[in-house]
């Protein structure tokens, strides 16, 4: 290999995955896009760019090289999030619009563009997307971008094809205020995520030469104060968390990590950890159960 | 631990053993309680994501316990794909287009459910 034919050892957690997608709402501090928030399926990537001006104090000083950095100032950024999406929805199309009056009733949705945009139709929006190699549900890491008084600059386009689902482009151009003259519309969050928390989950393996039986198996104990309580069937409701699990349905599991359980081949098992005095749920999981067939007739 | 380990290491994190597919034991299906995984083994470096496939074996007259399974490894695979690390790097692996397929089987008390993965070996070498 050649002496720089080389990469950073530390390449692959670093990377940025995927997409990513546009919010209206996104909390750094925690990780959480709420879905309710989320504006739209998109196709093709997602673009974001900070195309900043600068001018060359300099320039028309005589005998001064061009881009001598002492006479470098910004004179502006001209910041745009850019895509398409697949998906429209009544929240969204006021979006693409940039500006419209919105009214209907049970029948329809109706939308009227204004002829002028108000401040109001300014809004912040979000670009997250993965980063680094913790992308769990709970810790996933991401790069999120927070693009301040974004409205629709590119118009409203609706694009459809012979079938093909309908396309609508649009760029976000983040601006400033007159408020805050001094700050670049965008903000920048990265955060590298950690390992997941382990998940329960519970296993089921068949027991030799019984048809009724499957052998459930934890993959964690029900730890202090809390005990196993088991149910099975054709189809059953995996309790969450917080919730009471009580009634007939349910029995107690032993105290070990491991026990048979009636059940036939495809029915549904779940466990649920609970408190041993207010049968509470702490954690649950499902399975489908594994049963022995007698399969040599 | 090496990208093959790696492998290895990824396909069995779903309760079931997992063999390559080229050094199956005639008595996998007994030694597991019916049911096994196997799968290819085909590594890189970083470059273009490579196709790999693993296929779930289960000993049934029903399609529902191996379907959950190969649901339990699209929702673990996720949307996003997920990282197996190993020594110089990582492998991102992420689900292929079909995902699971049901296939056929001269036996009919063997269910088989054949699995589509993009793999992207990310490291130098």
């Amino acid at each position: 290999m050649g002496k720089y034919a080389r990469i950073p050892t530390n390449t692959w957690q670093n990377l940025v995955l995927g997409a990513g997608f546009l919010t209206r709402n996104f909390n750094p501090a925690t990780g959480h896009a709420p879905d309710a928030d989320m504006i739209g399926a998109t196709t093709g990537g997602i673009q974001f760019t900070d195309n900043v001006t600068y001018k060359d104090f300099a320039e028309n000083v005589d005998n001064a090289p061009k881009n001598m950095k002492e006479f470098k100032r910004t004179e502006t950024h001209e910041v745009t999030i850019s895509g398409t999406f697949i998906a429209l929805d009544p929240d969204t199309l006021p979006l693409l619009i940039a500006s419209a009056t919105v009214s209907g009733d049970a029948n329809y949705d109706k939308f009227v563009p204004n002829n002028d945009i108000a401040v109001a139709d300014f809004r912040d929006l979000w670009f997250v997307s993965d980063y680094s190699d913790k992308t769990g549900a709970i810790n996933g890491g991401f790069l999120a971008i927070k693009l301040l008084n974004a409205l629709n600059t590119g118009g409203l386009s609706i694009k459809t094809a012979d079938e093909e689902k309908g396309e609508f482009a649009f760029t976000f151009t983040g601006h400033y205020s007159i408020e805050a003259q001094d700050t670049v519309p965008y903000e920048i969050y990265m955060h590298a995520g950690t390992a997941e928390p382990s998940a329960f989950s519970i296993t089921s393996t068949a027991v030799e030469n019984d048809d009724d039986t499957t052998l459930i198996t934890a993959s964690e104990a029900a730890g202090s104060g809390n005990k196993f309580v088991i149910t099975s069937g054709t189809h059953v409701r995996q309790p969450n968390v917080g919730e009471v699990v009580a009634g007939s349905g349910w029995t107690t599991w032993d105290n070990s990590t491991s026990g048979e359980t009636y059940a036939l081949n495809g029915w549904e098992v779940a466990v649920a950890v609970v408190n041993q005095t207010t049968l509470v749920c702490v954690k649950s999981a499902k399975t489908i159960a594994v049963v022995w067939e007698d399969t040599t007739t | 631990m090496d990208k093959q380990q790696a492998l290895q290491s990824f396909w069995e994190s779903f309760s079931l053993t997992a063999y390559d597919e080229t050094a199956v034991p005639d008595s996998a299906m007994a030694d597991n309680g019916n049911k096994y995984l196997t799968y290819n083994v085909a590594t890189a470096a970083l470059s273009e994501p490579t196709p790999l496939t693993a296929s779930l074996w289960y000993k049934s007259s029903s399609w529902a316990a191996i379907t959950q399974k190969a649901n339990e490894i699209s929702a673990a695979i996720g949307r996003g794909g997920v990282y197996v690390p190993f020594d110089g790097g990582a492998i991102w692996i992420v689900r292929g287009v079909p995902f699971a397929q049901r296939m056929p089987d001269d036996d009919d008390t063997i269910r088989r459910i054949y699995i589509n993965v993009m793999a992207e070996f990310l490291s130098a070498d």
